[in-house]
């Protein structure tokens, strides 16, 4: 799965850090660049390189939802569903995503284009309802502008 | 002598007046069994097990009745199903023992058992008094499936908790 | 020293104490459930909380270190108030099931919400749920061959992942995602099987993790507890036997700091099934015809006296024999030793009937190189290096093994060196591997070593310069050096170890069966002794060579003289000694041997030439032998007595340290068996001898009298922890 040039820089990683539990992160960054999701296998190889136990990596990567597993869609739709995001009513964002998609939260749809995830805070706060599509961040929503985003992202394929 | 006398004379009559006075009353005795008594809705008779509406027992046998129960008539062993629910395996309730106060249908967590109200349910064999799983659970319509007892064989329908005799 | 007062008490306590520690010391309770203090201290689940005078916030007692003049309150409004709320949190998400969980009866959460919670809750939402399988109802999930997992019950408070983690040394168990998503779980087809794992059920302060073969078998309240101790391994844990009627329903530990500190392994944890057994011994069983047929008690006993005493009339006393066990206790050892010296009057007794090749016995009062263990087991996690030769220590002794990992955590070295690869390995600075039977040669290498690199400590040693010029030649020979290459290490191997054991401040040594049942086993010994000694550590406290038996009760077997040639406490035999287990069978094949009795043992499955042992019992006119199940032994046996499990009788075991640790029994035993001791006492009744003890206590008192390492113990205090007897 990953290439040399990646197994390498990974390990270059371990001296980086005086924990070498750190490196993880830094190490996950370059395989959500090089392959954009993550496995079993992937994880087994990253502790491999660091290391590290198995476990070791998977409790950390399970903690950041920013890591997209192995059958995510072409764009992953991240609703925030923290506090000033659920007050000013990303809960009902939510089940209109739902509706629409016609998928449940943590679901991709058939043809692999959409998964819908409801993650933690953000940090875009003061343009709450907000939501990420992959690394771009859409906010102010409503349920129009969810309309809108949704048929460009289509009409893009 | 008239000590004797005292008793003779005064304290009979006065005993009997009580006696003759309840002849021209209404008789407080029922002529049983082919008169009932109405019984008190809070009546505690044979215990009944309830089950749920898609026909499972209620019962997961946790062992509050048998823990409350001062007697300690109630015996059960739990198991677990094909599904991985706890239910009772053995559960068994011995009459004889029991002395109805309650106790176990106030503990259920689960809103299982229930002291209905049959109280004709003597025998002649005391092993008949220990009354199994299968003789304390109700239908779901809540009817008793069958009624282990001497006097009227086993006969499904009743509804322990309208019985009235 | 730190002076503070909590709830109006003065105490002074050590600096860096916490103030939990310190408000246990004053015997007031404060509620927790992620604190555990063989653990690392999180906080994380703020039960502990407390009020201190000057700080505005209420402070996590369990990770708060007290300082000079701190004011504590534990019962302040405010303190009442967060406990209450910390619980209505927890119980948002804890769903009431209590009537179907397992831990029903002995949860933390239950008797602390019972305690200091509120009785309604002011959270109308749903509950959250870990759905396992979505077409089911239920949210178990086995996650390993002894753990089901029900996430819905979880407080997470990761004491399970910080055992595993900080305690076994394993990482098959971890925390996933996070807040209040987060998930207890092993990694996807990987379960979570390591010997201790059962630990995790324990520690568990919710119904979270559960064990299977306790799942839904009784309420805990309908059971009892009877404390006694662990007859699976030498090590000797505390446990508590949870039963009902005749019936063991779980294993648990019981803490004993000396021991096991509150751990056990799998093995003693879920290893109880022989005691409920089917096919346990119920009667006694006399072959008529080539076929065991059951016989009453009076004619068995009868039948056995009659033909021991018609052949010791007729070829004399000396053509009986007896083998005794390290699974049974002191007092039935005892009494079987006395029933041979003075019933029938021959020492032919033996124990040892795993190996061909026996150590010396060891004498009295000193404690000398054959046995056991010079350190306690406690000492071991103080030491700073740790040798462990010719032992899988994760199987033969868990909770030693788990002293080791505890001595690793506090940055102490490990050493193994072993035939084959052991799971302890993965903590060795140093793990060798030679190849087997070569241990004397590996010895003699690290030795030369020393000696030729001057590393050896001389003034500590106490040899003089010739003796270290003896040991010199006798190692630098060149057959030694020769041989060393046969060993499969290499020299720059060598030279490590050598490196890690001079630098150490202390070395502990644990030898395991495979050094104890060598052909060279005295030689080893003695080369570590040497090495104890070059280093300089002979008379240090954690230092010493350790001799790790393999049965709950080797060391009282020995200390009780089922030896040919020691009486109990080890005192000399004057006259001419008796025949070992190996002389017995060549006895048995010249036909001086006429009858055997073997109580608790299971040579044709122990010793190492099967087919050798098996024609030779094959040969005896009276085989009887003594158990609680048809061994392979009881299948070629003439009689065969029903005895009693470890459950079913009273009586002490020694552990390998030499601690003396009291069994209680739990029930009657099963069925017409009977306690070893009794059937001892039957059959010298019936002898005409007088042995007339009615418990096992009588003979426990003898014995003290008897045995001089045994005497002073009191059977009253024995079994309560800490005041346990410890051989001198």
């Amino acid at each position: 799965m990953l290439s040399e040039i990646a197994k390498k820089k990974i390990s270059e990683l371990k001296t980086k850090f005086p924990e070498r539990k750190s490196a993880i992160l830094p190490a996950m960054h370059m395989v959500l660049e090089e392959v954009g999701f993550y496995n079993k296998d992937i994880l087994k190889q990253v502790a491999g390189l660091l290391g590290l136990s198995e476990m070791e990596v998977a409790e950390t990567v399970s903690f950041y939802t920013y890591f997209p597993k192995e059958g995510v869609g072409k764009y992953h739709i991240q609703v925030c569903t923290n506090l000033s995001c659920m007050l000013l009513g990303a809960e009902g964002l939510v089940s209109y995503l739902e509706e629409k998609l016609k998928i449940k939260v943590g679901e991709t749809t058939p043809d692999g284009i959409f998964t819908l995830s409801a993650v933690e805070c953000l940090g875009s706060c003061g343009t709450a309802p907000m939501m990420q599509v992959n690394q771009i961040y859409y906010e102010n929503l409503n349920r129009a502008k969810i309309d809108q985003i949704i048929d460009d992202l289509k009409m893009k394929k | 002598m008239f000590e004797v006398f005292k008793t003779i004379f005064l304290a009979i009559p006065k005993g009997l007046s009580v006696t003759f006075k309840y002849l021209f009353t209404k008789a407080i005795t029922v002529r049983y069994p082919e008169q009932k008594l109405t019984l008190s809705p809070r009546y505690r008779g044979l215990h009944y097990l309830k089950r749920n509406e898609d026909g499972s027992e209620k019962c997961v046998c946790c062992g509050l009745c048998a823990a409350a129960c001062p007697s300690g008539c109630i015996y059960m062993e739990p198991a677990e199903d094909e599904f991985g629910q706890r239910y009772a395996k053995v559960y068994e309730i011995n009459e004889l023992r029991c002395i109805f106060c309650g106790y176990c249908q106030e503990a259920c967590p689960k809103e299982a058992i229930f002291l209905g109200k049959e109280y004709e349910f003597s025998n002649d064999q005391r092993e008949k008094m220990i009354y199994k799983k299968e003789d304390l659970l109700v239908s779901i319509f809540g009817q008793r499936m069958k009624r282990p007892d001497a006097r009227t064989g086993p006969s499904g329908g009743v509804r322990p908790d309208e019985h009235s005799g | 020293m730190v002076t503070l007062t909590i709830d109006g008490k003065q105490i002074i306590v050590e600096e860096g104490t916490t103030i939990l520690k310190a408000a246990e010391k004053l015997g007031i309770e404060i509620p927790t459930f992620c604190y555990h203090d063989q653990l690392e201290t999180v906080g994380a689940c703020r039960m502990c909380l407390v009020e201190v005078e000057k700080i505005p916030k209420l402070q996590v007692a369990c990770a708060t270190v007290v300082s000079e003049g701190m004011v504590v309150r534990t019962d302040s409004p405010q303190v009442v108030n967060a406990r209450k709320g910390v619980l209505e949190f927890l119980l948002i998400n804890h769903p009431l099931d209590c009537p179907v969980c397992d831990k029903g009866g002995e949860c933390e959460l239950q008797n602390l919400v019972f305690k200091y919670g509120s009785d309604k809750s002011r959270f109308v939402e749903g509950k959250r749920r870990y759905i396992v399988d979505p077409k089911s109802k239920y949210d178990d999930l086995a996650i390993g061959p002894h753990i089901i997992r029900n996430m819905n019950r979880c407080i997470q408070c990761r004491k399970c992942v910080r055992f595993i983690n900080e305690i076994a040394g394993e990482d098959d168990l971890g925390t996933f995602k996070r807040g209040s998503k987060t998930e207890i779980n092993i990694l996807p087809d990987i379960p979570i099987d390591n010997p201790y794992s059962g630990n995790v059920t324990e520690i568990c302060p919710v119904g979270a993790l559960t064990s299977k073969s306790f799942r839904y078998k009784i309420r805990v309240w309908q059971t009892e507890a009877i404390p006694t101790v662990c007859p699976q391994c030498a090590d000797g844990c505390n446990i508590r036997i949870w039963k009902k009627d005749e019936r063991i329903y779980r294993i648990t530990s019981r803490r004993n700091d000396e021991v096991d500190e509150g751990f056990l392994c799998d093995k003693g944890r879920f290893g109880f099934d022989f005691v409920n057994h089917p096919d346990r011994l119920k009667n006694p069983l006399i072959k008529k015809n080539g076929k065991l047929s059951e016989a009453p008690w009076d004619e068995t006993i009868k039948f056995v006296t009659s033909s021991f005493m018609k052949i010791k009339g007729e070829t004399g006393s000396d053509s009986l024999a007896g083998v005794g066990s390290g699974k049974v206790t002191n007092e039935d050892n005892y009494l079987f030793q006395k029933f041979f010296r003075s019933v029938i009057g021959t020492n032919n007794i033996d124990h040892r009937v795993d190996s061909k090749n026996l150590l010396p016995s060891p004498d009295t009062q000193i404690r000398n190189k054959y046995f056991g263990m010079k350190n306690t087991i406690n000492q071991i996690a103080n030491s700073k290096l740790i040798l462990v030769l010719g032992c899988d220590l994760e199987k033969e002794h868990p909770i030693i093994n788990l002293r080791v990992i505890k001595a690793r955590r506090k940055g102490s070295s490990i050493l193994v060196a072993n035939p084959v690869s052991t799971r302890l390995n993965r903590f060795a600075q140093n793990g060798l591997l030679y190849k087997q039977r070569t241990e004397t040669d590996f010895l003699n290498g690290v030795l030369r070593e020393i000696i030729e690199t001057k590393q050896y400590d001389n003034a500590k040693s106490g040899f003089s310069s010739s003796e270290i010029e003896d040991l010199r030649r006798k190692v630098s020979s060149s057959d030694s050096l020769k041989a060393l290459q046969t060993t499969g290490i290499g020299a720059e191997n060598i030279k490590s170890f050598v490196n890690a054991l001079v630098k150490a401040e202390s070395i502990i040594i644990l030898c395991g069966a495979e050094i104890i049942s060598n052909p060279k086993n005295v030689e080893i010994i003695n080369s570590l002794y040497d090495l104890i000694r070059l280093t300089g550590h002979q008379d240090k406290d954690n230092s010493g060579v350790n001799l790790l038996w393999k049965h709950s009760n080797s060391q009282g077997t020995l200390d009780c003289g089922i030896l040919p040639d020691r009486l109990p406490g080890y005192v000399r035999i004057s006259g001419k000694p008796g025949l070992n287990f190996n002389l017995m069978l060549e006895a048995v094949n010249q036909g001086k041997i006429k009858a055997m009795y073997i109580m608790g043992s299971d040579p044709l499955s122990e010793y190492p030439d099967r087919e050798y042992v098996k024609s030779t019992l094959g040969k005896l006119e009276i085989l009887l032998v003594q158990d609680i199940l048809i061994t392979e032994t009881a299948k070629i046996a003439n009689v065969i007595l029903p005895g009693a499990s470890f459950a079913e009788k009273e009586g002490t075991f020694t552990n390998v340290e030499g601690r003396v640790q009291k069994l209680n029994k739990a029930f009657d035993p099963l069925a017409d068996s009977k306690a070893d001791g009794q059937i001892i006492c039957l059959l010298a009744q019936a002898m005409g001898h007088e042995f007339e003890y009615r418990t096992p206590k009588d003979i426990f008192k003898e014995l003290t009298g008897v045995s001089p390492i045994y005497s002073g113990m009191d059977w009253e205090t024995l079994g309560l922890s800490k005041k346990q007897g410890k051989v001198k």
